[in-house]
């Protein structure tokens, strides 16, 4: 079933005819006849003058296709234009597939430069302080498993993603008094 | 030169280059394990922590509730992929610790037992990323909360 606005748009076109023209309009009286119409008439005026101001017939546009037919095709000559036989090869351009090479290179070496300066304190000697513990902020550890024998203690793990660490959280440890030496 | 024989030439390059410090790069992995008694109090005027546990400590605090942290002790062994090692950062407290790590892989799996005055309390399986420390809450100790630590250093 046509909604509203279909059946609205092809009573503007003229379309309807017959019963569903008589239906509609009978519609149309309780949703305002008047500017409908006055719609209609808008639109019937702008497709008028739509038609008799359209565009004019291109004279001679066969030849003008023809033109920018060729105008591309001398555009894109240059890149796809054949190296004869007796002629010297252009000299390469910037991008030549030798000099794309050596930037590879360099740019791996640049690359691999990089990765190995950070670890250039493993060359020398122990007297180099490691750094301090939590210093960087690398992935979090992951616990595969974990067990006691006590049947009294239980583990749970724990990740913290806010402070980056791992925890293994034992419960039912003996607790140890102030006479119980740490170290 | 054609532009084929010098492409050629550069791609070797580039590969010996690649292979040459890709080398050196393997034999450096020369990692540590390290392990520590850390006691976590909350005192009236805490002290500041350790040089050693500067990053470490206002995590520590932040997590377990605490506002001090103090090492009770410490120790560190190189990485060997090949045996067992023993950690003894305090009298009291033993790790073994076994590693595994392939050479593609950014974690170490490390299979760890920790004993506390002789008695096995805990196995554990953990893959640690290095400088991504293991936090074991340990006993409950009349000054505070015992901690043992465990982390990869590079």
């Amino acid at each position: 079933m046509q909604t509203f606005e279909e059946r609205y748009t092809a009573w503007i076109d003229g379309r309807l005819t017959g019963d569903e023209l008589a239906a509609f309009e009978r519609e149309l009286e309780s949703a305002g006849r008047d500017a409908a119409e006055a719609d209609r008439h808008d639109v019937q005026m702008l497709g008028n003058l739509l038609r008799q101001h359209a565009a004019p017939p291109m004279p001679r546009a066969d030849a003008f296709n023809a033109e920018l037919l060729e105008r591309m095709r001398r555009e894109e000559e240059p890149a796809t234009a054949p190296i004869l036989p007796n002629e010297e090869p252009a000299p390469a351009g910037y991008f030549s597939r030798t000099k794309l090479a050596w930037a590879a290179a360099i740019a791996l070496l640049l690359a691999l430069a990089a990765i190995q300066i950070p670890r250039g304190d493993h060359l020398t000697s122990a007297n180099i302080a490691p750094p301090p513990i939590g210093d960087l902020q690398p992935e979090l550890g992951e616990i595969v498993n974990a067990t006691t024998d006590d049947p009294g203690i239980s583990v749970t793990p724990i990740r913290s993603e806010q402070d980056g660490i791992t925890v293994l959280w034992l419960d039912g440890l003996d607790y140890l008094p102030a006479s119980y030496q740490l170290q | 030169m054609s532009l084929r024989t010098g492409f050629s030439r550069a791609t070797l390059l580039v590969f010996a280059l690649i292979l040459a410090l890709a080398a050196p790069a393997q034999s450096r992995a020369d990692e540590r394990i390290w392990s520590a008694i850390v006691l976590a109090s909350k005192a009236d005027k805490p002290k500041a922590a350790p040089a050693e546990l500067s990053r470490l400590a206002p995590k520590i605090e932040r997590f377990f509730g605490y506002n001090q942290v103090e090492l009770i002790g410490s120790a560190r062994k190189d990485i060997d992929e090949q045996s067992e090692k023993w950690l003894v950062p305090s009298p009291h407290f033993w790790m073994s610790v076994k590693s595994r790590k392939q050479a593609d892989e950014k974690l170490y799996n490390l299979q760890i037992s920790l004993v506390h005055d002789k008695r096995p309390i805990l196995e554990t399986q953990a893959k640690l990323a290095p400088d991504a420390p293991l936090i074991i809450r340990g006993p409950m100790h009349a000054s505070g909360q015992v901690l043992i630590i465990l982390q990869v250093q590079k």
